[in-house]
């Protein structure tokens, strides 16, 4: 069972198959947490976000088939609504812009002993959800433009502009700390 | 940049689900498994009490009636019964309550037999009565009670009771 794909796994998984559920949770729970973690950047949250996903997986796993998509695409698209509705509803961000900018984080008060790396892992929560989104599927979970973009639902493009300035809008807010430490 | 930022991918690819979660999820699959194998429970359970409503009470059949046995029998003389009379609904009239005895008051020691006098009712404080040695009565403390006043010829209060019926 555990050699077979998400997709040969879907007739077990609508028969509620343990050992079918058990390889698929095992092999897909941590893209999920860490999609949820990069969204909301709670622990708790992203904990809760992937129950909910696996859960939306035992309800409606029998109407998956493999011709309508991955299971994997399925679980990021049930993933994404969560974090979507919660961010709606704590209000923690806006909306998902690309121009919007989070708070400012000062690295010279926070992490003066610190290497660069520690500020890039602080700076990184501070970025627009659009930009945390598709550095969680592209740097992270190492996906293609194409598979981000399925689950970003948006174009290619937009998925690799957004990449490129979320690159640069961290070299823009670490280059005092790198020019210091150099 | 692209150096630094792989090496923050590699430190988030370590990040997993907590590891009780798997249990809840799988303890919720086997919950949800045992309620789809267990659908025809409630059906049946309520067909069950339906079936108890709506069992037919036991008919029991009537015994056999045996055949009339005919006999020539002489009739009876007939007699003319009395009409009954139901008696009169008598209807108990109230037995008048007898007058309680006039206490004397003031100055009188006793209440004298008087050739002529009057008497009126009034209102005391309940008090009054008790001060007499009279029957206070149910009623609030600060209500007054009524009372009947027998006055002397010269107008003077000889004595006093309750009116009668008073509690």
């Amino acid at each position: 069972m555990v050699n077979r794909t998400d997709e040969e796994l879907l007739p077990a998984l609508a028969k509620g198959d343990e050992a079918a559920f058990t390889v698929v949770y095992r092999r897909r729970q941590g893209a999920i947490y860490r999609y949820a973690l990069q969204m909301t950047g709670s622990a708790e949250t992203a904990s809760e976000v992937t129950q909910e996903v696996f859960l939306a997986l035992m309800r409606q796993g029998s109407g998956l088939s493999a011709e309508r998509g991955s299971v994997m695409s399925w679980l990021y698209a049930v993933a994404r609504r969560q974090v979507l509705k919660l961010l709606a509803v704590e209000r923690r961000y806006e909306a998902m812009g690309e121009d919007e900018v989070g708070p400012m984080v000062d690295p010279r008060e926070e992490f003066e002993s610190a290497d660069l790396r520690a500020q890039l892992r602080a700076l990184i929560p501070t970025l627009p959800p659009a930009y945390r989104e598709v550095l969680a599927l592209c740097v992270v979970e190492e996906m293609t433009y194409g598979e981000a973009a399925r689950i970003a639902e948006v174009p290619e493009g937009t998925i690799r502009s957004r990449l490129h300035r979320a690159k640069a809008m961290l070299a823009e807010r670490l280059a005092p700390a790198a020019r210091r430490m150099a | 940049m692209d150096e630094q930022l792989r090496e923050w991918a590699e430190e988030e690819r370590r990040q997993m689900a907590p590891p009780g979660l798997e249990a809840v999820l799988l303890g919720k699959l086997r919950r949800r498994r045992w309620e789809r194998r267990m659908w025809f429970a409630a059906p049946l359970a309520a067909a069950a009490v339906i079936v108890l409503l709506w069992r037919p009470v036991a008919t029991v059949a009537p015994a056999p009636v045996a055949a009339p046995v005919v006999a020539v029998v002489k009739p009876a003389p007939v007699v003319v019964a009395k009409a009954v009379v139901k008696p009169k609904r008598v209807v108990a009239k109230p037995k008048p309550v007898a007058p309680e005895p006039f206490v004397a008051v003031g100055a009188w020691q006793a209440v004298e037999p008087i050739e002529r006098g009057r008497i009126v009712r009034a209102e005391v404080p309940r008090a009054t009565l008790a001060s007499y040695g009279m029957p206070v009565g149910r009623g609030r403390w600060s209500e007054p009670a009524p009372v009947e006043l027998l006055l002397g010829e010269d107008g003077t209060v000889r004595g006093m009771r309750v009116v009668p019926g008073f509690q």
